[in-house]
């Protein structure tokens, strides 16, 4: 297999870097591509970190799952890109300051353009394109702390696509108790996804630690991470074995309900803990004075809802979502569910 | 006592913003305070937090503490800064947003300086050159989690010590090494002070209700330990280490990911033990095994986040010359 300038044979693991174009000063933002070329045919699998750059749990769940893969011991080809932008990982910052851009919306990029608009361009010509399926770790960077599979919005559930299909399996199969789908208008428009989705790849999100839990829970998240993408492998039938998982059931939310900051500013308190159910006007948050501790806003739920495993912490928030509540859509049995996408 | 323009009468509280002057922009330099003033004559105490714009937890905690007290039953004065770096603060960053000083590295500050040093100068002119003593609280800001009080080798060692005891938590680290801070100056002045470190980002999921607890037996052990308030001292474990810190490490070979081995501290680590490991972070190789240079129990103190900032503390180990039954 050849990504860029890179080329694995039959068996073989190279590491390299896919060269990008260069900023004003010469630096140039080369992601690192490690290429596993199995032994025996079958479908490719991407799994990326740090396309948004301080988000790294996943980043060293890659790395680990890295010195642990046999090219020759399975079928198929891995691309595993620990570092997706690099510019934001050596600032500890989601877009890259290179152009201010967030390069995870911007595929399918632009061949003329600026340099993450390249970078786009490049990566999703030279790698996204090349995948069946792509496992996109997220995480709460250093201000927050998410656990759960994100996935995009079905259009008619009861008529879903062969790629949905796939992907509904793939949600269940990566082995965690939680998933989520942002229904249409939640967030606006994702134009980036859907060319992922045109392109005929399965994409999985996971939203997945964060520095706020670093200190008591990181190691066990990237564990968990590393043993995700061996089960993807094994739903894609790129190596045999058992599915590991957090347990049997896998609850789905359907993830309607945001919770933004309100126009005032202060200290954020979380009142509200991951799986409380909150019933419409139940307060999920509080903004006090940093000086005096003043209450300067409660922050209510606007809808009735379940707080899924996703959120910020850290007591500085920016013009952001703090919480995302939602209702289950359903609950996935794995000892019932098919988890083989092929 | 007036501090500024906050004043507060015997028995009463007063809250405002020290200001000091303003940038060019004419936006006010400040620190917002809280005088708590006792009925009865007493010594001063500041606890201050929030040097770094990104030490935000006491403020969480301070305000509240000082709502809660009665100044009735208060002896002596209380100032409380619950969060010094107010433009650090607004845009989130360490050293404050108007000349790029960290507050804490500005020594006494300057008459004659920029605005930051400026703002010290005063401070300590008016604040901490009149306190008794100075309590004051640091957090791992975005990347490290700590849980220790220290004390510097200088000034009144003995009752600087004594306080650091009676904030409660189970590690008082003596001897941390001179620096550049406010809280330095004053102990060279030879007031009782301690700094006390405790919590930070990575652990603020799950110890955050702990730590807040923490700072708040902090603050109030030091006012039952100076006799400003009647009470009995809570501690936080039944036995208390006094460590002499002697090694600190900070990156100074290879960079990446940096994982610490944080399960360790608190035990006794042998001079040419791992105490973390640098990894590649595009191939995953460890590059670096980070080594404890010398006997020590590792304090509880430095990095946990993955990827450090330069200049970070990443361990403390120092000997234990005392445990304390307590």
């Amino acid at each position: 297999m050849k990504v860029g300038q890179l080329e694995a044979k039959p068996g073989e693991h190279i590491f390299g870097y896919l060269k990008t174009p260069a900023s004003r000063s010469g630096m140039r933002p080369d992601i690192p591509v490690h290429l596993f070329a199995g032994a025996k045919d079958g479908p490719t699998l991407l799994v990326q970190g740090a396309i948004h750059g301080g988000e790294v749990i996943g980043s060293i769940a890659i790395l680990n799952f890295i010195q642990n893969l046999d090219p020759n011991a399975m079928r198929g080809n891995v691309i595993a890109v620990p570092v997706v932008n690099r510019a934001g990982f050596e600032l500890g910052e989601r877009g890259s300051r290179i152009d201010g851009k967030d390069i995870s919306r911007l595929f399918p990029g632009k061949k003329k353009g600026s340099v993450s608009d390249q970078v786009a361009h490049i990566y999703f010509e030279e790698v996204v394109r090349q995948a069946q399926v792509m496992v996109d770790f997220h995480a709460g960077a250093r201000t927050a702390y998410e656990r759960y599979v994100l996935f995009s919005a079905e259009a008619d559930p009861d008529n879903l696509t062969e790629l949905e299909k796939l992907r509904r399996k793939l949600v269940v199969a990566f082995g965690i108790d939680q998933a989520a789908f942002f229904p249409p208008g939640t967030f606006g428009n994702n134009s980036a996804k859907e060319a992922i989705e045109e392109a005929g790849v399965a994409q999985i999100t996971l939203e997945f630690g964060g520095g706020t839990g670093w200190f008591k829970n990181g190691q066990d998240n990237v564990r968990d991470a590393e043993r995700g993408i061996w089960n993807v492998m094994k739903s894609m039938r790129m190596i045999d074995g058992e599915f590991e998982s957090d347990g049997p059931m896998c609850t789905v939310y359907n993830a309607g309900v945001v919770i933004w900051k309100p126009d005032v500013d202060g200290l954020f308190v979380r009142l509200k803990h991951f799986r409380d159910e909150l019933k419409a006007g139940d307060v999920y948050a509080k903004l006090i004075d940093p000086y005096t501790g003043e209450l300067l806003a409660d922050m209510p739920t606007p809808k009735d809802g379940i707080v899924i495993p996703s959120g910020q912490e850290w007591p500085t928030v920016g013009a952001t979502s703090i919480g995302i509540l939602g209702t289950i859509d359903r609950v996935e049995d794995r000892r019932t569910t098919d988890l083989y996408v092929y | 006592m007036k501090i500024g323009m906050i004043e507060a009468q015997p028995g009463k509280k007063a809250y405002g913003f020290f200001k000091t002057g303003e940038t060019h922009g004419r936006f006010p330099v400040h620190i917002p305070l809280h005088i708590v003033r006792g009925a009865a004559d007493g010594p001063t105490l500041v606890v201050q937090a929030g040097a770094s714009g990104l030490e935000l937890e006491p403020a969480l905690i301070l305000p509240q503490i000082v709502n809660q007290l009665d100044a009735l039953a208060l002896r002596g004065t209380l100032v409380v800064v619950p969060l010094m770096n107010t433009s650090g603060f607004e845009f989130e960053q360490i050293n404050t947003a108007w000349d790029n000083k960290h507050l804490n590295s500005l020594g006494r500050g300057k008459a004659q300086g920029s605005v930051s040093e400026q703002m010290i100068h005063q401070y300590f002119e008016m604040v901490l050159s009149k306190a008794d003593a100075l309590l004051e609280i640091r957090t791992g800001s975005q990347w490290s989690y700590y849980r220790y009080a220290g004390v510097y080798d200088t000034g009144n060692v003995e009752g600087s010590t004594m306080l650091a005891r009676a904030l409660g938590l189970q590690q008082v680290v003596i001897g941390q090494p001179a620096d550049q801070s406010m809280a330095y100056e004053a102990a060279q002045d030879g007031k009782a002070v301690v700094t006390a470190y405790i919590g930070g980002g990575p652990g603020l999921r799950d110890f955050r209700e702990d730590d807040e607890q923490r700072m708040e037996n902090a603050v109030l052990n030091a006012l039952i330990h100076l006799n400003m308030l009647d009470g009995t001292i809570q501690y936080e474990q039944a036995t208390q280490s006094i460590i002499e810190a002697h090694t600190f490490l900070n990156p100074t070979g290879e960079r990446g990911f940096t994982f610490m081995h944080t399960d360790k501290r608190g035990a006794h680590i042998r001079a040419g033990e791992s105490v973390g490991y640098v990894r590649h972070p595009f191939t995953g190789d460890v590059v670096e095994e980070i080594i404890a240079p010398r006997d020590g129990v590792l304090i509880h103190a430095g990095a946990s986040w993955p990827v450090t900032l330069e200049g970070e503390l990443l361990a403390m180990l120092g000997d234990v010359k005392t445990e304390i039954d307590v």
